[in-house]
């Protein structure tokens, strides 16, 4: 498969802070790559390097084959990008906006009214083609930004965390859009600090932290590099130490934690580990709320490595 | 062309604010043209018909006619009572004035003879011209009390009583012309705010970081952006001066069009337009304005250049101190130049007044580059 973005040993300072530490990382064509990682990880100034809107102080990157810099117009050209932050112009409007950006990489006027409907029907904005940025909710800013972004069609599109502070419904809406722009044949670049999107659109995830990278593979494949395979979760007002210390010595724990009235117990391995807790609290006559089992999800990867949360 | 017409869209957006001070200027024109008016009438209304009869041929009541023929309009038609009171009465004059014979010598002596003035009792100013007359023989007299002779006396009295009259008359004169010197000399305060308040939202959009950053990952070349910016904002000045132009023109009337002071007089909004377009130009490189930035600086840049440079309060009433300050601005050699121009000093003066408005956009252009190199290498 041929390869769409190479990063090689990128190193980016910004004075003493080091955001970018040594990090290298390839995408396929087809992919939609996830970069995952908690605020401040280097996320958007990875994105910023490859597109040559930043300097670094050391590495390469390499797009569609060929060495990207910051001269690289045609490269450009072949990429989307939809930031962090909405950046449209509230003087113009919904129509004028993705026109104008599309007017960026387009330059046949026939082509690009095409374009522009295209990507006015894809984030369902027809019905509000004549209104003014300033009168859009946030959830639909959020669709204008997309729209800007790729309605020219590009080949490679690079999304920075677009779902942040949008509600759960837009959120949906945005996810089936990439979906779907990656089905038409685009790959796919998404950054998110939430680990549920990513495996949930991802065919492949980069978690980085501080600047380079974690691990990598698909979100099941990352999920098997660990020792965690199931959690056991209660909800309990009130625990003695002597029982978190009897709950260790079940079968295959290997660490409970109580905190904030939430009682975690964590297994590698074993069967039915879920009727083994609820022996040992009848047992023991302990009130619960809640209890439920849960499989490891990308938050336990990341805490295995880091040992510490995803989520601050 | 994209960024052309994306260019013209924002502007588009504060139209409403461009042609309030398209109108503040249009209000201070009508304003200038109709107290030009009113004033001019006042002083016609000042000018009555009257006849004067002269039965004595004395020097003071001879000086006495020459008096009264400069400040009204006076035949000497020797007419009967009825024939007067006719023409009174139809308002065709407003006194009829009669010199008797002997008031030279009682002048000299007694003055209990005096002119006889009939006029219509139902009209008050008739009084007006008898007062004017008791008020100049009083002058006359007291002058000659000094000594001086009776020439000497008139003449004192020409100068110094009813100065309205003459002083008026001059200035209605200078007046009248300058209808047309004192709206152009008002434009730049109207050019600047509508330049300011067209081009500044432009770029402070166009600058603001995430679209900036947006733009550039599109891949277009910086030149190319600022090569159709430069082009834009030339349209934009040039018809923002044919309309500020227009509004001087048509007030000043077809008399001044193109004559060789109405070229000047467009030369010079020329090199004020492009001054203020280099202007803006520095700022929006060393600010990033939002809305409310924009309007501030305007009304500051607007209001303090004029002020400072003579738009506002002509040149000569500045303190010293104001005027080192307003050299600085274009506004001050405008309106010099403006002066020069209406005065029609010869052309070199008026010629160093555009350079210096060129040259001071230059610089201000140039300081803008400066902070935005030296910020961009930070
Ligand atoms: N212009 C800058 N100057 C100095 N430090 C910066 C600058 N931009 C980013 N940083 C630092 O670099 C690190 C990486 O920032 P980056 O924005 O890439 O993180 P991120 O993963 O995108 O985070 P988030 O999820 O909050 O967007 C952070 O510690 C941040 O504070
Ligand atoms: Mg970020």
């Amino acid at each position: 498969m041929e390869e769409i973005v190479r990063v090689n040993n990128l190193v980016k300072r910004y004075k003493d802070l080091i955001a970018l530490d040594n990090f290298s990382f390839s995408i396929k064509k087809g992919e939609i790559f996830g970069l995952l990682g908690p605020n401040g990880s280097g996320k958007s100034t990875t994105i910023n390097c490859i597109l040559s809107l930043l300097t670094y102080d050391k590495g390469e990157v390499y797009l569609f084959g060929e060495k990207m810099n910051v001269n690289r117009n045609d490269i450009k050209k072949r990429i989307g990008l939809i930031g962090q932050n909405v950046a449209v112009f509230n003087e113009l409007s919904v129509y004028e906006n993705i026109d104008f950006f599309c007017g960026l990489y387009i330059n046949d006027k026939a082509t690009r009214r095409k374009y522009v409907e295209d990507a006015l029907e894809f984030t369902g904005l027809n019905d509000y083609r004549k209104k003014s940025p300033k009168k859009l909710s946030g959830g639909l800013i959020r669709r204008l930004n997309i729209a800007c972004g790729i309605a020219h069609k590009p080949e490679l599109i690079i999304f920075d965390e677009p779902t942040v502070a949008v509600d759960p419904q837009s959120r949906n809406n945005i996810l089936e859009g990439i979906k779907d722009l990656n089905k038409n044949g685009a790959t796919v670049i998404y950054t998110s600090h939430y680990m549920e999107e990513v495996e949930e659109i991802c065919s492949r995830i980069l978690i980085m932290d501080k600047g380079h990278e974690i691990c990598q593979g698909t979100a099941d494949e990352l999920k098997g590099q660990i020792k965690n395979t199931e959690n056991v979760i209660l909800n309990v007002k009130y625990i003695d130490e002597s029982d978190l210390e009897g709950l260790k010595k079940i079968h295959h724990v290997y660490s409970v934690k109580y905190a904030d009235k939430v009682l975690t117990i964590r297994f590698s391995g074993g069967k039915h580990n879920i009727s083994h807790v609820l022996d040992y609290i009848s047992e023991h006559s302990i009130n619960y709320e809640r209890i439920y089992s849960e499989l490891p999800t990308l938050n336990d990867v990341f805490l295995e490595i880091t040992g510490k949360e995803l989520r601050d | 062309m994209l960024l052309y017409k994306a260019f013209f869209k924002i502007v588009k957006k504060n139209l409403p604010m461009i042609l309030m001070y398209v109108s503040i200027i249009l209000m201070i024109t009508l304003i200038s043209k109709v107290s030009l008016e009113k004033s001019a009438e006042e002083r016609r209304a000042l000018k009555y018909d009257i006849i004067v009869e002269n039965k004595d041929d004395s020097e003071i009541s001879k000086e006495l006619c020459t008096y009264l023929s400069k400040i009204h309009n006076v035949t000497d038609k020797k007419l009967t009572r009825d024939q007067i009171k006719e023409k009174i009465f139809y308002e065709e004059i407003l006194s009829y004035i009669v010199i008797p014979k002997g008031f030279g010598d009682s002048f000299e002596t007694d003055g209990d003879l005096k002119p006889e003035s009939l006029y219509d009792e139902n009209m008050p100013v008739g009084m007006s011209v008898n007062m004017q007359i008791n008020t100049w023989l009083n002058s006359v007299k007291n002058y000659q009390k000094l000594g001086l002779s009776l020439k000497e006396s008139v003449e004192k009295c020409d100068e110094t009583l009813n100065p309205d009259s003459y002083v008026h008359l001059e200035t209605s004169k200078k007046n009248e012309k300058s209808l047309t010197e004192s709206v152009f000399n008002y434009l730049p305060y109207g050019i600047l705010s509508a330049i300011l308040l067209s081009i500044l939202p432009v770029f402070s959009s166009f600058n603001e970081e995430k679209k900036n950053q947006r733009i550039l990952a599109a891949g277009l070349p910086a030149t190319k952006r600022n090569l159709y910016f430069a082009l834009a904002s030339i349209s934009l000045a040039m018809i923002l001066l044919i309309v500020f132009d227009a509004i001087g023109s048509i007030a000043g009337g077809p008399e001044i069009m193109f004559t060789k002071t109405w070229w000047f007089v467009i030369l010079n909004t020329l090199c004020y337009v492009i001054c203020a377009s280099l202007l803006a130009l520095m700022i929006s490189n060393i600010f990033n304005l939002n809305n409310t930035g924009v309007s501030i600086v305007t009304n500051i840049v607007g209001l303090g250049f004029s002020f400072l440079g003579g738009t506002f309060v002509p040149l000569e009433y500045l303190g010293d101190e104001a005027k080192i300050i307003g050299k600085f601005t274009p506004n001050y050699w405008y309106s010099t130049a403006n002066d020069y121009i209406f005065q029609g000093k010869n052309m070199s003066n008026i010629l160093l007044c555009f350079g210096l408005q060129l040259i001071i956009g230059v610089a201000l252009f140039c300081v803008g580059l400066t902070v935005a190199k030296v910020r961009k290498k930070a």
